[in-house]
């Protein structure tokens, strides 16, 4: 249990850094960074305590629970529970259209049109990228960030 | 050191001294820049390294955000590897926000070195190592550190190529400053060899016609300038001189001329003076002969008419013609002793003699004179004085003659006294002093000082009274003066006087050789009683002195042969044997000196000698020297006097 803690703060933490390395498009809401966690939030406290006292060029992380997806779509980054694993192509759909990151550990989320995937490597935390949904997005996203992941899967163009 | 370096420099040539200087200021100015870019060089060249470091180091930082934010050490590894393309650095490490070592790189041979974080984040040149350490940093979140470090290989490389970039420039440079300075010194110390070349050429050819070439016209070019004027300014000195002394040698060779001539005409006068002076003496001589030939006929025949029979009255008037003619034979010989001597035509003898006999001879003459006056008359000789001299005894007896003669003659009663003594003996000379002391009258003292001068007898009355010329004295003065003496007087009128003078003689050993006495002094008597026939040639011309001489001769009872001149001489002697010849020396035909010469040669072959005697009114120097040379034994001067006469015969037929 504590190692399964242990997993979800390395990915509060991962939620929060995103954050550097995404360049939203100029459209969307520039105040804040808002985080929304969409089902049955696996973090407890932990996105709260990652971000608390934290900001980037100057703006302060909002985090925000969600039933729907619907209800997501002004979020920057959102982060799909595996709780919704089953209506997963639905939430997805929901945020179509919208400049938010989406992230989850549901497994073959990138092939479902997810854009960034937690997996466990070697007992450490990994992300595979979906760069051709983030750029339906319209969301750019830094080489760095690219050569970090285990796996990107290039945009069709 | 400096100075020594400095006298090197100083025996260069101009043309080293100008490469020299040259080399030395491009060296140092090129030696100067190198330093300077090669420093500059390095500054920049360390700067960039460190720059270049920096930004690698910042790209590390950059690049490796992702990594450390997500943990992922493969992506750091990887990155770090990147470090492979930089040869220089040996390690690169990146350490997370805690402080451990993230990723880490390094070259093979640096494993295991471990960093040197110690001095925090810089980046810096440090001993063997540049080195950069910086924090990363990402939206304002310290992520972690990079360290990268490199080595100075690529610095040392660098520096030694740049060394060697500079060295060949350095090199290069010089090379090319050399070639440049040789062929632009030139410029320089072309114009100042050609100068001294210029110079040496003048100095070595004397030739000031030779001009420097000006090439430049800056300060050498003035100097060749100078130099040139200097030059013509010597050559036309050279010429001015040169046509001065040939002005000289004009003016010296027409002096020289105009000297010649003047030296002609001096020769010429002297010639003239002398052929004058020549005549006056021949003419002195002449008068001389020409006075004492009659004056001989007068004294003879008077002492021949005194002998015979006559009455009182006709002995005294033929007594005063004898003194009267004795009188004016003084007379006229004083007279011509004192133009002898004026005329500087007297020269004394030099003949070794017997001084006792010569003083003794002159006393025992005087001696008559005083005896008749009834005048004591004494001499005294000193024993230093030396017995035998050198000097002239002839006139050293005129000179007694004279003084003893006039004390004689001025001292009426009492005595006259001759005193002979040695006053000094100097090296090889003596000087003697003769004092004649007499009671006579004495010399007013007013007259004192001018007794020794011509024509000055105390009085003019003396003449008349006492007779004579008043030449003795001064004649004595001068002959004393010759021989090397002083004359003075010392008189007290009424109580006598005495005179004084001194002789240089010197004193000698050596043989008397002159026996024969010019003018033989003996007593008559002593001649007569002694008497013996001879056999006598007489050469004479004149019928006067034939007459008179034959008369003589005869009344002695010699046999007289006479012959009138020499070649009637010469042949008489062929004929016949004489004992003596009694030679006339002035005779028409042939001279007394030829006939003499013709016997002497005719005799050589006989081996015989017959004694001959010159008569002869040539009572001028050299007369007696001329008799002897030509052959005669002896002379006797006219007017003959039958005493004077008899007594050469005597000796001579003694001595024969």
């Amino acid at each position: 249990m504590s190692e399964t803690a242990n997993e979800y703060e390395v990915k509060a933490a991962f939620l929060y850094k995103f954050a550097s390395f995404v360049e939203w498009p100029p459209d969307s809401p520039s105040s804040t960074l808002c985080i929304g966690v969409i089902g049955q939030d696996p973090f407890g406290s932990m996105l709260e305590g990652v971000v608390r006292g934290k900001s980037i060029n100057g703006r302060n992380f909002l985090i925000r629970r969600y039933k729907s997806a619907q209800d997501a779509v002004a979020c920057h980054i959102v982060f799909i529970s595996s709780s919704e694993r089953s209506r997963l192509r639905t939430v997805l759909d929901g945020l179509r259209g919208s400049a938010a990151l989406t992230v989850s550990d549901i497994p073959g989320f990138c092939e479902n049109g997810g854009m960034i995937d937690f997996e466990i490597l070697e007992q450490k935390v990994r992300f595979v990228i979906n760069q051709e949904a983030a750029e339906q997005a319209h969301l750019k996203l830094s080489s760095k960030l690219l050569n970090v992941a285990i796996y990107v899967s290039q945009g069709t163009k | 050191m400096i100075s020594a370096l400095s006298q090197r420099f100083g025996k260069l040539s101009i043309k080293r001294k100008l490469q020299g200087i040259i080399m030395l200021t491009v060296t140092a100015a090129l030696v100067l820049v190198c330093a300077v870019v090669f420093l500059s060089f390095r500054i920049g060249t360390r700067n960039s390294m460190r720059s270049e470091l920096d930004l690698l180091v910042r790209m590390i930082g950059q690049n490796s955000t992702a990594a450390l934010s997500f943990n992922d050490r493969d992506a750091a590894s990887e990155l770090l590897q990147g470090l492979q393309t930089q040869p220089a650095v040996v390690m690169g490490i990146l350490y997370s926000a805690d402080g451990a070592v993230f990723a880490h790189y390094s070259r093979a041979e640096m494993e295991g070195v471990s960093p040197h974080l110690a001095g925090g984040y810089r980046t810096a040149f440090e001993p063997e190592r540049l080195l950069a350490y910086h924090p990363i940093e990402f939206n304002g979140q310290v992520l972690g550190s990079v360290y990268v470090e490199s080595d100075l290989e690529e610095l040392h490389l660098r520096m030694i190529r740049a060394t060697e970039v500079s060295l060949a420039l350095l090199v290069c440079a010089g090379i090319f400053a050399f070639f440049l300075g040789t062929r632009l010194q030139r410029f320089i110390s072309e114009p100042v060899v050609h100068l001294v070349q210029t110079a040496k050429a003048v100095t070595l050819l004397k030739n000031y016609g030779i001009r420097a070439r000006k090439q430049t016209s800056d300060e050498l070019g003035a100097l060749i300038d100078g130099f040139n004027e200097m030059l013509a300014e010597i050559q036309d000195r050279d010429h001015e001189l040169r046509t001065h002394r040939e002005t000289l040698e004009d003016e010296v060779s027409q002096r020289i001329a105009e000297l010649r001539s003047v030296n002609r005409e001096l020769i010429d006068a002297k010639n003239r003076a002398e052929e004058g002076s020549r005549a006056k003496s021949e003419f002195l001589a002449n008068m001389s002969h020409e006075i004492r030939t009659p004056m001989n006929g007068i004294l003879g025949m008077t002492e021949l008419a005194l002998e015979t029979d006559l009455t009182s009255e006709q002995t005294e008037y033929l007594s005063t013609v004898k003194s009267s003619a004795d009188a004016l034979l003084t007379i006229i010989n004083d007279i011509l002793d004192f133009s002898k001597i004026e005329a500087g035509k007297l020269d004394l003898e030099l003949i070794a003699f017997e001084l006792h006999e010569c003083v003794g001879e002159t006393i025992r003459l005087l001696s008559l004179r005083s005896a008749q006056k009834g005048v004591a008359l004494r001499y005294e000789i000193h024993p230093d004085v030396p017995p035998k001299v050198v000097g002239d005894p002839i006139r050293l007896r005129q000179v007694l003659i004279n003084l003893v003669g006039n004390a004689i003659k001025f001292t009426e009663q009492g005595s006259v006294l001759l005193n002979i003594s040695l006053q000094a003996l100097e090296g090889e000379s003596a000087l003697l002093e003769f004092a004649v002391h007499d009671t006579g009258m004495g010399i007013p003292y007013e007259k004192q000082k001018s007794i020794f001068e011509a024509f000055s007898q105390a009085d003019g009355s003396m003449t008349r009274r006492f007779g004579g010329t008043g030449l003795g004295l001064t004649i004595s003065s001068r002959l004393v003066a010759m021989m090397g003496g002083r004359i003075s007087v010392e008189s007290h009128p009424g109580e006598g006087s005495c005179f004084r003078f001194t002789v240089r003689v010197t004193p000698t050993d050596e043989p008397v050789v002159q026996k024969i006495e010019a003018h033989p002094v003996h007593d008559t008597n002593r001649a007569r009683a002694s008497h013996r026939s001879s056999n006598v040639l007489l050469a004479e011309d004149n019928p006067v002195n034939q007459r008179l001489v034959l008369r003589i001769l005869e009344r002695q009872g010699h046999r007289v042969t006479l012959a009138v001149n020499g070649r009637e001489a010469v042949e008489a002697v062929k004929r016949a044997e004489f004992d003596i010849i009694l030679m006339d020396v002035q005779m028409p035909q042939m001279t007394g000196y030829e006939a003499t010469e013709a016997i002497r040669s005719c005799e050589r072959q006989s081996g015989r000698h017959i004694p001959i005697v010159a008569m002869t009114a040539h009572a001028m120097k050299g007369d007696r020297e001329k008799c002897l040379a030509s052959g005669m034994d002896s002379y006797i001067s006219k007017p003959v006097s039958a005493k004077d006469l008899l007594e050469t015969l005597e000796t001579l037929s003694l001595t024969a």
